[in-house]
């Protein structure tokens, strides 16, 4: 019983440092989104130029600190997996919460790929995008009925099939064991095998997801994608093939996140069934969501925190995720669009319009009004 | 063997129709999948056991403690986490359960330990035959609380006045609000009582398996959930049949094709209905009107 | 030309008949009013025509072709465009991206040009953004382009939501209520835009209630009630048809 008091006098007192910190940080973020919106080319370009630079340094300027730069891989790692699961809900709208699997799929097929059949990384690499984008398609397809909570619970389901299936067909995946001793990348003769490689090799992956980001959404098939998250019908009405384009999304979300899960396996050496259960896909999805679903730099940012904060938290790690179930809670109240929302660089004030008011009639509207 | 499993079916699955009634009366009121139900079965589980262990309670206290505790968490999710945002898109309320549901887990592992807790025999259990059925003593206690608890319920829903409040609001909680009632205080009560028979399962499947851990809500709550889909969402009598179909399919599946998969069998139940009956077996479809 | 026809249209919403058994055509370069009291059926018939609701029986023929089983975003592409009685505007884009999107089922670019941006992708963009700043201009939006578009006064967006129907370039425009809620000036406005898209060659159908709007731009008139088609004629006709008048007096008037 003293230990109940413990707990509620400590989630009390984190869950008010959340409260006052998304307060604040909101409000600098805005003030920073206007300031930035306002700022003319030349700054801009400047701004970028320099965190460029400051990116491409970083293992030079912290090379005696393997634990800062093993941290910053782990960044990079999860920019790139929140951002291939913002194809799919930040984009396409879809609620998938089974993301982990095809980022399982990625890490399985080059952890087999090379420790079985000695493939090199770099085929491994290529394979194990193209399979997780062949089991995105195979999810993407019920999408096409599904809606918000039911797909997110199918997709839990296909999840958990995919991981009782690295589990139980051990002859395979050597089940629970897991498959260890999975080699480095080798290029142009050399062994990546430092953490000045990895971090390389890692940015690179997410330069590339940015980049894709951007040109996908300020593209046709970008702008059909918000089109139909934002409004099914209409967006059917103008012309936009919805099925496609929400398959489209599956897909890349999927090669994406398989990518990722290729480099995880070469970074850590080793995968088992347990580095992509349920929680790596709700720790992920609370990235998007403290970010910004939708919003790029939004889901940058999110990634970035969230996988600093355990390392920042050390001393209470085992309240982490419970802060995180509170983090999760706490934005969809007081800041639903993220930290950065995906319309914070458009003018003009948000209004309540005819239409988001019809589609939740059938909610709990008493409630508070 | 295979009696024994039908019966081992039947048990589980009467369980699981006790956590999808609970899935589905929040559906049926406000149209929300309250993803934490399956870790308000835990909690339920939890102080159930705290009432045995640490309260010296009798064991039928103990349940009915466990069922009041959970009851009042349902309630205070509802007001702390759903109620807030109840204007914003479904997404968000989804998220907002998500939450909740992770937060609930690691509340208690906080308070209980990560560890299993083994459950007290409190039962002494024998085994009955009867016309080639074998069935133990536990089991045929966790069909009668069952069958006892969704008599009341069945009663409390179509013979009492918050019943009759209940249905009206689940139709059109508009127009019931309209004609007077109070549809704030419909919406908690049913929190309340979806969350205790979410309860009262957890702590039967503690007794039953003599365990009891904080994750042990996350994959019934999803089964929970499949279960009132396979029956038709936002249907009493629906949750039941899906609990059912849901138990013997698992135990007969994990007996005669693989244990390893058994928790894959619901998902594949509940891929295979979505894509051929997305309303369930004794739904209606609903489609938004443009 | 005979742009449109539909043959003994009927739609039932289980024992509820919305459209009952209704002829209908339309030629080419009319403006033709769909009228009746509320609940009468008219926005079913929009969405019977545009594929959002399949039809319980009867056929709809557009430009020659049946429209059996088509979807909506296949429909859009042959050349209807369409509004929504209850505003639907993409949330997130501005007035412009909103314009632009329409475009998408004129345009090709695929994952690979839109990711590597392909001479031919950048040279479509450019055309995309052309377009809809015409459009913006022809709908006299052009200074509130970069504004979220549901930020905008609810007049704007009707425009917003005609521009973007006029960007999927269609042959057959239909307009759910385009002047409802709007004010007598801005109804007047409505009404010679409706004329100036006609000019422009659009065909077009409008569902109306406010019946000097009505009078003032359509060449034929066709009046539901009850999902029937009580009655088909000029203005002049319609204005004088006794079922029409019983049909709205019985209501008590929806002017
Ligand atoms: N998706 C639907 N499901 C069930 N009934 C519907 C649906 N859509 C429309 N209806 C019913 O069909 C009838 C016709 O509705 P409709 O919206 O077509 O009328 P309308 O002529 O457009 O009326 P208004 O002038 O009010 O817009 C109404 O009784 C309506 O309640
Ligand atoms: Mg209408």
């Amino acid at each position: 019983m003293v230990n109940l008091f413990i707990v509620i006098k400590n989630l009390t007192i984190y869950t008010l440092i959340l409260f006052l910190s998304i307060k604040l940080l909101s409000k600098g973020f805005d003030y920073t989104a206007k300031k930035l919106s306002r700022a003319n080319k030349h700054t801009k370009a400047a701004a970028l130029f320099i965190s460029a630079i400051a990116i491409f340094a970083w293992p030079f300027l912290f090379a005696d600190y393997p634990y800062i730069l093993r941290t910053s891989i782990i960044v990079l790692l999860y920019i790139v997996l929140a951002l291939s699961l913002n194809f799919v809900l930040g984009f396409a709208g879809q609620l998938s919460m089974g993301h982990a699997a095809f980022y399982a799929v990625g890490a399985y097929t080059t952890a087999l790929l090379t420790v079985n059949l000695k493939v090199s990384f770099w085929l491994a690499f290529a394979a194990s995008a193209v399979i997780a984008g062949l089991f995105g398609l195979l999810l993407g397809i019920p999408t096409l009925r599904l809606k918000g909570d039911y797909l997110a619970i199918t997709t839990i389901g296909f999840g958990e099939i995919l991981r009782l299936v690295l589990i139980n067909w051990t002859s395979f995946t050597r089940g629970p064991a897991g498959i260890p001793g999975i080699p480095s990348p080798k290029l142009f003769g050399l062994t990546i095998n430092s953490n000045t490689g990895y971090f390389y090799l890692i940015l690179a992956l997410a330069v590339f997801t940015v980049f894709i980001s951007y040109r996908l959404l300020n593209s046709r098939l970008g702008r059909g994608l918000i089109a139909v998250r934002d409004d099914e019908i209409a967006a059917e009405a103008m012309g936009i093939n919805s099925t496609y384009l929400k398959i489209l999304a599956f897909v890349l979300g999927a090669v994406i996140a398989g990518m990722a899960g290729s480099f995880f396996s070469t970074f850590v050496h080793y995968v088992n069934p347990d580095n992509f259960n349920y929680m790596e896909s709700v720790v992920i999805l609370t990235m998007v969501v403290l970010g910004g679903v939708g919003s790029i730099p939004g889901v940058i940012l999110g990634a970035a925190v969230l996988s600093i904060l355990p390392e920042a938290l050390r001393d209470i790690a085992t309240y982490r995720y419970a802060i995180y179930g509170i983090l999760l809670v706490m934005m969809m109240i007081i800041r639903p669009q993220g930290m950065i929302g995906k319309s914070s660089f458009k003018g003009g004030v948000r209004h309540e319009n005819t239409k988001s008011k019809k589609n939740h009639k059938s909610l709990w509207r008493a409630v508070g009004s | 063997m295979f009696m024994e499993q039908l019966s081992n079916g039947i048990a589980l699955g009467s369980i699981y129709a006790l956590t999808a009634i609970g899935f589905t009366m929040v559906y049926g009121i406000i149209r929300l999948i309250n993803f934490a139900h399956g870790d308000i079965y835990m909690i339920g589980a939890f102080l159930t056991l705290t009432g045995i262990t640490l309260l010296n309670m009798h064991l039928v206290m103990a349940f009915l403690f466990g069922m009041a505790g959970a009851a009042l968490f349902g309630i205070l999710i509802a007001k702390l986490a759903y109620s807030p945002i109840f204007k914003a898109p479904r997404i968000n309320i989804f998220l907002s359960a998500i939450g909740t549901a992770i937060f609930l887990e690691n509340f208690a592992m906080l308070i209980w330990g990560p560890e299993t807790q083994a459950f007290p025999d409190v039962i002494q259990n024998n085994v009955y035959t009867f016309l080639g059925f074998r069935a133990s003593t536990l089991q045929l206690v966790i069909l009668g609380t069952t069958i006892l608890l969704v008599t009341v319920l069945t009663y409390v829903v179509q013979y009492t006045k918050i019943g009759r409040a209940m249905r009206c609001t689940s139709q059109d909680m508009d127009a019931a609000r309209l004609m007077g009632i109070n549809t704030n205080r419909v919406v908690y009560i049913t929190f309340a009582l979806g969350s205790s028979l979410g309860a009262a399962a957890g702590a039967l499947v503690g007794m039953y398996y003599k365990a009891v851990f904080p994750m042990m809500g996350f994959v019934p709550g999803l089964k929970a959930f499949i279960a009132a889909v396979i029956g038709g969402i936002g249907s009493i009598p629906g949750a039941m049949l899906g609990g059912i179909i849901m138990g013997v399919s698992e135990s007969l599946g994990a007996a005669y094709i693989s244990s390893g998969y058994r928790d894959a069998i619901a998902f594949i139940i509940l891929i295979a209905i979505i894509l051929i009956k997305p309303s369930g077996l004794l739904g209606k479809a609903v489609k938004e009107k443009v | 030309m005979r742009i449109l026809k539909a043959k003994k249209i009927t739609k039932a919403f289980g024992g509820l008949l919305a459209v009952n058994n209704v002829d209908f055509h339309i030629d080419s370069g009319e403006i033709v009013s769909l009228i009746g009291p509320n609940g009468a059926g008219k926005t079913t018939f929009f969405n019977v025509i545009t594929g959002i609701h399949e039809a319980t029986s009867g056929e709809v023929q557009f430009l020659g072709k049946k429209l059996k089983k088509s979807k909506p975003f296949e429909i859009t592409k042959l050349g209807i465009g369409r509004t929504f009685q209850n505003i639907r505007l993409f949330a997130s884009m501005t007035v412009l991206e909103n314009i632009m999107s329409g475009q998408y089922c004129r345009t090709h670019t695929d994952l690979f040009g839109a990711i590597f941006a392909t001479p031919k992708a950048k040279l479509e963009e450019k055309k995309i953004r052309e377009k809809a700043l015409e459009l913006l201009d022809f709908l006299e939006l052009t200074d509130k382009k970069d504004e979220l578009a549901v930020s905008l006064p609810y007049g704007y967006q009707r425009r917003v939501e005609i521009a973007r129907a006029l960007a999927t370039e269609p042959k057959l425009l239909l307009l759910d209520e385009p002047a409802a809620g709007m004010n007598t000036s801005e109804k007047l406005d409505m009404t010679k835009l409706i004329r100036k898209i006609s000019e422009k060659g659009y065909t077009t159908l409008v569902i109306e209630h406010d019946m000097k709007l009505v009078m003032g731009i359509s060449n034929r008139i066709v009046v539901l009630d009850y999902g029937n088609k009580i009655a088909e004629g000029s203005p002049e006709e319609i204005q004088k048809n006794p079922k029409v008048i019983s049909a709205y007096l019985g209501k008590g008037g929806a002017q």
